[in-house]
């Protein structure tokens, strides 16, 4: 067609709607999962790898056996932490992206615990996890002060924050921290026995934070469900305005939230380096982005809390299956956050498909359209001006 | 209720208000728009604190001597406030009918029960207020987006005048509404102040304000530049006193 501005009139049109029923967004949602898996299976064919192969390994090495079961819940529970934290926030609309940094926080105050204190052996953990909690409330409390008390955009201090916290762990296992024993790599001293958490048999599976982050999922449930505080976020993350009205302090329930919210982060980085490195260690290995993932899982739960344990799950799967497309398929270790990635950009774009949906224009409407127009076009195929939420209309949903 | 607002001139903003409202009354406010009655509302409900002055119901300031909690100590106090963006301010669209009806009370009895809601009491209080205030709504669970902006209005009526508020301020109450919805918010409002509330009526619509006030003070530049009884108000000298003519 030579006329690229002419936008076609679609032979549908879009029908919003008043809310989305629950089928609707598990089904949307399972839609952007099921595009993300073809697209990684695409990425697989183009390395050479056979694709049925490729996924009855991942499946086998991630869910099948015991031992990838675990690590794929293992690898869910600095997710499941990060994220009902991450949820919290942001149904206030406060925009943490600095769950990475709180986990760091985290892993330092329970660093310093393990290393430098004196505490009778059974106080050791539970120290370690309050040190931790602290230091990552602490490290979220910053922003969230300059938001409420100078208007400072919460999304790029919390983000500028990540990377303070993940210097300020370089340095102290390069300086002060620094184990006597590191050469080459560097790293902490090693915990003390009565520092490391206990994990589930052979595997590496700590379950005393898997449990802490259950009951914090459960807690943060009840709280948005029948508190007057989770009334209150409520209120304030759906109108400022009318919680202005209402009489609810913005500033202090911010506060609160984003207090919360890197407190159970900085959990997740204690459960980190108790449960799995023992020691203080590159942050990057520290944690592989759990605290970037983190949003994806909150995004996937969609402000339901007790979603948060499907999202972590799924997303723990991904950090598994990127460890067996590392090891055993011999893919790039990137190709995980390429998963993330694009599961995140297709939830994204088809929450619109949650809302609404197409529907057959009426054809006396059509009639009234200039003859010059192409009577039928799907408007997937509309390529000038294609409306909003065309971008994820391959989501089976998408004729609903 | 009193106000003292000798506020530091700040634009258009309330700048000398000093303003009485006695239990039972209904007090008028005829102006032109921008002349301060959005800061006086804003001073009297508790969502800004004034510069400097004071807000004085039944001879005690709201919240007095603690540290400022926004519209909650005006709540407390019983300042009742009918808002004039209904849709966005007085109700929380995605939000049922039930819950706004409890949106200014969810922190007290019988809502709620310590650091929690009780849903049920919420639920309860719903069915009563939208049978007493006449809400048409498919369900108390109905979003409150989904009712006419008469309805909306019932709801914040319903909220804010059930408790018996010690006062009442009222702003551009039956803009946009129709004879029946209107009709029916001046029967409220008078009801409100035949209960012994001092009602404060802000409204473009000067018919409205002297057949419902018993007096009426005209704010012009943010000082009350004339009181008068609403039955010997002559419109013409009250068009002067609003256009900022001296009289």
């Amino acid at each position: 067609m030579i006329a690229p501005l002419r936008r076609r009139r679609a032979a549908h049109r879009w029908e919003p709607r008043a809310d989305a029923p629950a089928w609707r967004v598990v089904l949307v949602t399972l839609g952007a999962v099921a595009v993300a898996a073809l697209v990684v299976t695409w990425v697989f064919v183009a390395y050479g790898v056979a694709p049925g192969e490729a996924w009855a390994t991942i499946v086998r090495r991630t869910l099948l056996e015991p031992r990838g079961l675990s690590e794929t819940v293992r690898k869910a529970i600095p997710l499941l932490l990060a994220g009902i934290g991450l949820l919290l926030a942001f149904r206030a609309r406060f925009w943490n992206i600095g769950a990475e940094g709180q986990i760091l926080a985290g892993a330092i105050g329970a660093t310093a615990v393990a290393l430098f204190t004196e505490l009778p052996g059974p106080l050791v953990v539970p120290a370690m996890f309050l040190a931790g909690m602290l230091a990552g409330a602490a490290w979220g409390a910053v922003p969230a002060l300059l938001k409420a008390r100078m208007g400072v955009n919460e999304i790029i201090t919390t983000l500028m924050f990540n990377y303070i916290a993940l210097y300020l762990v370089r340095w102290l296992i390069n300086g002060p921290w620094k184990a006597r024993s590191a050469t080459g790599f560097s790293y902490s001293e090693r915990f003390p026995a009565e520092a490391v958490l206990p994990t589930l048999g052979a595997t590496r599976l700590h379950w005393p934070t898997l449990a802490i982050a259950l009951v914090l999922v459960a807690v943060v449930a009840l709280l948005l469900a029948r508190s007057r505080f989770g009334f209150e976020v409520e209120v304030l993350g759906r109108s400022p305005e009318a919680a202005r009205y209402a009489g609810i302090d913005a500033g202090r329930v911010t506060l609160l939230l984003a207090a919360l919210a890197a407190g159970a982060a900085g959990l997740a980085g204690v459960g980190e380096v108790a449960g799995i490195h023992r020691r203080l260690v590159e942050p990057t290995q520290l944690s592989l982005g759990y605290g970037y993932a983190a949003i994806l899982v909150a995004l996937l739960a969609r402000g339901k809390a007790l979603a948060v344990v499907p999202a972590a799950l799924f997303l723990g799967f991904v950090f598994a299956a990127g460890d067996v497309m590392r090891v055993s398929l011999r893919l790039p270790s990137q190709l995980p956050d390429v998963v993330t990635g694009l599961v995140l950009l297709l939830v994204v774009a088809s929450e619109p498909l949650t809302r609404g949906r197409w529907v057959r224009r009426d054809p006396t409407e059509a009639a009234a359209t200039p003859a010059a127009e192409a009577p039928v076009a799907p408007p997937a195929a509309a390529t000038a001006g294609a409306p909003a939420g065309g971008a994820a209309h391959a989501s089976p949903d998408g004729e609903g | 209720m009193r106000v003292d607002a000798p506020g530091r001139a700040q634009g258009p903003a309330l700048n000398v208000a000093s303003l009485e409202v006695r239990g039972g009354e209904i007090v008028g406010i005829a102006g032109v728009a921008g002349n301060g009655q959005s800061e006086l509302v804003a001073v009297v409900a508790g969502l800004r604190a004034p510069s400097a002055g004071t807000v004085e119901v039944d001879g005690r300031e709201p919240g007095g001597g603690r540290r400022r909690r926004g519209a909650r100590s005006q709540v407390d106090a019983g300042v009742a406030l009918v808002p004039e963006d209904r849709t966005k301010v007085g109700v929380v669209g995605d939000l049922s009918v039930a819950r706004n009806l409890a949106l200014r009370h969810a922190h007290r009895r019988p809502f709620a029960r310590g650091m929690w809601i009780d849903w049920q009491a919420v639920g309860r209080h719903s069915q009563s207020a939208v049978a007493a205030y006449d809400i048409a709504t498919p369900s108390t669970g109905t979003p409150a987006r989904l009712l006419s902006g008469g309805n909306v209005q019932k709801v914040i009526l319903a909220r804010e005048l059930d408790r018996d508020p010690g006062v009442v301020v009222a702003v551009h109450p039956t803009y946009g509404l129709d004879v029946a919805a209107t009709s029916q918010t001046h029967e409220r409002l008078l009801a409100a102040a035949g209960r012994g509330a001092a009602v404060l009526l802000v409204s473009e619509d000067l018919d409205e304000v002297l057949s419902l006030s018993d007096r009426v003070a005209v704010l012009a530049g943010g000082r009350v530049v004339a009181t008068m009884a609403a039955a010997d108000a002559d419109p013409e000298a009250l068009g002067l006193a609003m256009a900022g003519v001296a009289a």
